[in-house]
């Protein structure tokens, strides 16, 4: 199990269906309850029912906020993702170079950035700079490690085979490298994603004023909770779908490995 | 060409970094509020940790964010490893909370913070909860999938041998999953770091967060970057930690 | 008149750092015919390998005076049209199915979508592997992943197909089967081959000329002619004769 797995085969489908359905609405009925009964405060915890209504209204108010926090989002994975596509690509030039480097990017994936967003305050702000630099910073790191790696799944014996088969270099890259280095890209493209997003939502929640992260503050220092639960619903929502495209992409490129 | 040894290679490429620091923040006209060069910093993480520095009740509040570390990873490693063993020896079970599962990785802990200061107010609490939430899948999806691909031959030898299931477990699964168990626990410890000290720079009250938000806010530069240097080591120890125990295991 | 003719060749490598020459390949000549079983047959660090990726233009040898001609024209690089070549590992690409992999070889040349699907599944029914078409390569064995090498190699259709150990990393008894599959499809398709071996076994069973190679530095000890009739009996005393034969040489 994990994230890259394939879904077992479902020869309990019914079962395991039924276990589904009897947690979410065991998880349901508890908040419900909870706030019903008066357990907690309902300042602090809106019930399900308030909930579910303030899903519209909440959704509109907050697409202005979503456009800046997604614009920020794509240039930031963009800058990236080619950023780390050419230093990943450098660092493969000679095994050498790879053994050199990689523990030095391992080390960029590994630290806190979130630690450094005093310091990119200092550098560039409180506005977009700061989202889309910080963003970027958190999605070129696991992305440069995934390139490197990628790099290292292709056999010296298959670029031999395609000089013997008469492929040009570029028509090697096409069909010999790029394809052996695809399973590897995806799932760092995976990797990226998530931390580009998170990136952007941390920052926007610290010290933005515009995006999702700021609109969430805001609902919750103004305790208006139903609208919080529903703002963050719909940015899971969004986030999750994200995700499963990206996923069952990764899982549909990287089928032919064992 | 590779007459250095990488190691070597390496450190000369650190020292450069931080010679052209130095020297460029000595010559060009940049504030001294934006940048400051590499001795001074050293200088500063001297003094901080030597308590001579302005930096206020230094020792006090690393203690806290530690035992947030500490604390929240703990409770990581346990949960995390049980509900991951949970998942890989109930084939319905584990079925069954896989999509469940996924959703709650899919979504960006980030956003909950808020919720989770409403709820649980100021203080550890939140900040340690929180850095559960943040690394507690890793944990999972690497214990289950360690033990998912134990081959069950082995365990069918250790019950032919009359091994109970308390031995088996020991003797046999335990050792076989470590590896992966301890990549995850690795993972998991870095993903709770970041999720801690997002939670301390995010609602800022005490630990080594408050002190760099102390900073950023006088804007005593150096202080800061010192700060920052002192808990990005802390996060690297660990890991570091952790990458030495799963060289050691699997020896 | 020969194919495949190689005089004089030299190749070594110079050390700079220690001012040393390394010779792998000295004054080599030998010769191959169309329709010919040529084996190369030495000990590990003979140069035989190398000598093979000469001769498909992977390798530059040191220059004049050798000189090596295929048809009549030196060799420059590989040349995809004339020559085809076999590794040891099988070297199929994982992501493509059987069949995607022997087209790969086509798709540098001249050919339509149809006519290197046609082309490809008919060398597939040569190597009997027609029902894997569609498999990938992790889900074959070490005796399917050579077919199917071996089928891409055919599917060039080349006059000289160059084999470099292919059967090495097998077990005994798919090196045999397989040896007789290759010897069939020789004789059906009569083209040159080229086959490096450091097995005496397989070079009697197989080759009609061999060319025993010596190490360090690599020469031609010697040529055999193999006349041996086909099938060939291994363990037989006329088989156990040329082995003699060869280990033998002067």
């Amino acid at each position: 199990m994990g994230p890259m797995s394939a879904i077992a085969p479902r020869t309990h489908s019914w079962a395991v269906l039924a276990i589904q359905v009897a947690f979410v609405a065991a998880i349901l009925a508890m908040w419900q309850f909870s706030v019903s009964l008066g357990w907690i405060d309902s300042l602090f915890l809106a019930a399900p029912l308030a909930t579910a209504r303030a899903l519209i209204p909440t959704t509109i108010l907050a697409e202005p906020h979503l456009a800046a926090t997604f614009s920020a989002f794509a240039v930031a994975l963009v800058t990236g993702v080619l950023a780390a596509l050419v230093v990943g690509l450098l660092v493969n030039t000679s095994r050498y170079t790879y053994t050199v480097f990689m523990p030095l990017l391992v080390l960029g994936v590994i630290i806190p950035k979130v630690t450094l967003l005093p310091l990119f305050v200092l550098w560039f702000g409180i506005e977009k700079a700061t989202i889309v630099v910080y963003g970027a910073l958190s999605a070129f790191f696991p992305m440069v490690v995934n390139v490197s790696a990628a790099g290292q799944e292709v056999k010296p014996a298959q670029i031999t085979l395609a000089r013997v088969m008469g492929y040009s270099k570029i028509q090697t890259y096409r069909k010999v490298i790029i394809p052996a280095m695809l399973p590897v890209l995806t799932s760092g493209l995976f990797y990226a994603c998530n931390a580009a997003l998170m990136g952007v939502f941390i920052v926007e929640l610290a010290l933005a004023r515009f995006g999702i992260g700021a609109f969430v503050r805001n609902l919750a220092t103004t305790f208006r909770t139903p609208e919080l639960y529903a703002a963050i619903i719909l940015t899971s929502l969004i986030t999750v779908i994200i995700n499963m495209l990206l996923w069952s992409l990764a899982r549909r490129l990287g089928r032919w490995r064992a | 060409m590779p007459r250095i040894s990488p190691a070597v290679a390496r450190a000369a490429i650190v020292l450069c970094i931080l010679a052209v620091w130095e020297i460029t923040t000595h010559l060009s006209s940049a504030s001294r509020i934006l940048i400051a060069p590499p001795s001074e910093i050293f200088w500063q993480v001297v003094n901080i940790l030597a308590t001579t520095s302005n930096v206020p009740k230094f020792y006090p509040n690393a203690w806290i964010t530690i035992q947030e570390f500490i604390g929240a990873f703990v409770i990581t490693a346990a949960l995390g490893v049980a509900l991951g063993f949970l998942f890989a020896s109930s084939k319905l079970i584990g079925d069954a909370f896989e999509p469940i599962l996924l959703v709650l990785y899919a979504i960006p802990k980030v956003i909950l913070y808020p919720l989770f200061v409403l709820m649980l107010g100021i203080g550890m609490v939140p900040k340690i909860i929180f850095g559960i939430t943040v690394g507690i899948f890793v944990v999972i999806f690497n214990t289950s999938a360690a033990v998912r691909q134990i081959d069950p031959d082995y365990v069918k030898l250790a019950y032919s041998l009359g091994y109970g299931r308390l031995m088996t477990f020991f003797k046999i699964i335990l050792p076989a999953a470590a590896p992966t168990i301890l990549a995850g626990l690795r993972l998991g410890f870095g993903y709770t770091v970041i999720g801690v000290m997002a939670a301390e720079l995010l609602v800022v009250t005490d630990g080594l967060g408050s002190l760099i938000d102390w900073a950023s806010f006088n804007y005593y530069t150096p202080q800061l970057y010192g700060l920052i240097f002192i808990t990005l080591t802390i996060g690297v120890a660990g890991n570091s930690l952790f990458s030495v125990l799963e060289r050691r295991w699997v020896r | 008149m020969a194919i495949i003719e190689a005089t004089s060749i030299r190749k070594s490598f110079f050390d700079a750092a220690t001012g040393r020459e390394t010779v792998i390949l000295d004054n080599i000549s030998i010769s191959a015919t169309e329709n010919d079983f040529l084996i190369l047959l030495g000990p590990s660090g003979s140069g035989k390998s190398t000598f093979l990726n000469i001769i498909a233009g992977l390798t530059p040898h040191n220059g004049a005076p050798g000189q090596v001609r295929v048809h009549g024209q030196p060799v420059l690089g590989p040349n995809p049209k004339l020559i085809a070549y076999m590794f040891q590992d099988s070297v199929l690409l994982p992501w493509r199915t059987v069949i995607k992999n022997i087209e790969f070889g086509l798709e540098a040349q001249p050919l339509s979508k149809e006519q290197r699907r046609k082309r490809a599944l008919k060398y597939l029914d040569m190597v009997g592997l027609r029902d894997f078409a569609d498999y990938y390569p992790r889900q074959l064995s070490g005796g399917m992943a050579q077919r199917v090498a071996l089928c891409r190699a055919l599917a060039l259709e080349t006059d000289i197909i160059l084999m470099d150990e292919p059967f090495g990393a097998l077990d005994e008894q798919s090196r045999i089967i397989l040896g007789d599959e290759l010897v069939q499809i020789w004789r059906k398709i009569r083209r040159t081959f080229v086959f490096v071996t450091h097995s005496l076994t397989e070079a009697v069973y197989l080759g009609e000329r061999i060319a025993v190679f010596t190490a360090r530095p690599g020469k031609i000890k010697t040529e055999i002619k193999n006349d041996l009739c086909r099938p060939r009996a291994i363990g037989s005393p006329e088989f156990n004769r040329m082995v003699d034969t060869l280990w033998a040489a002067p």
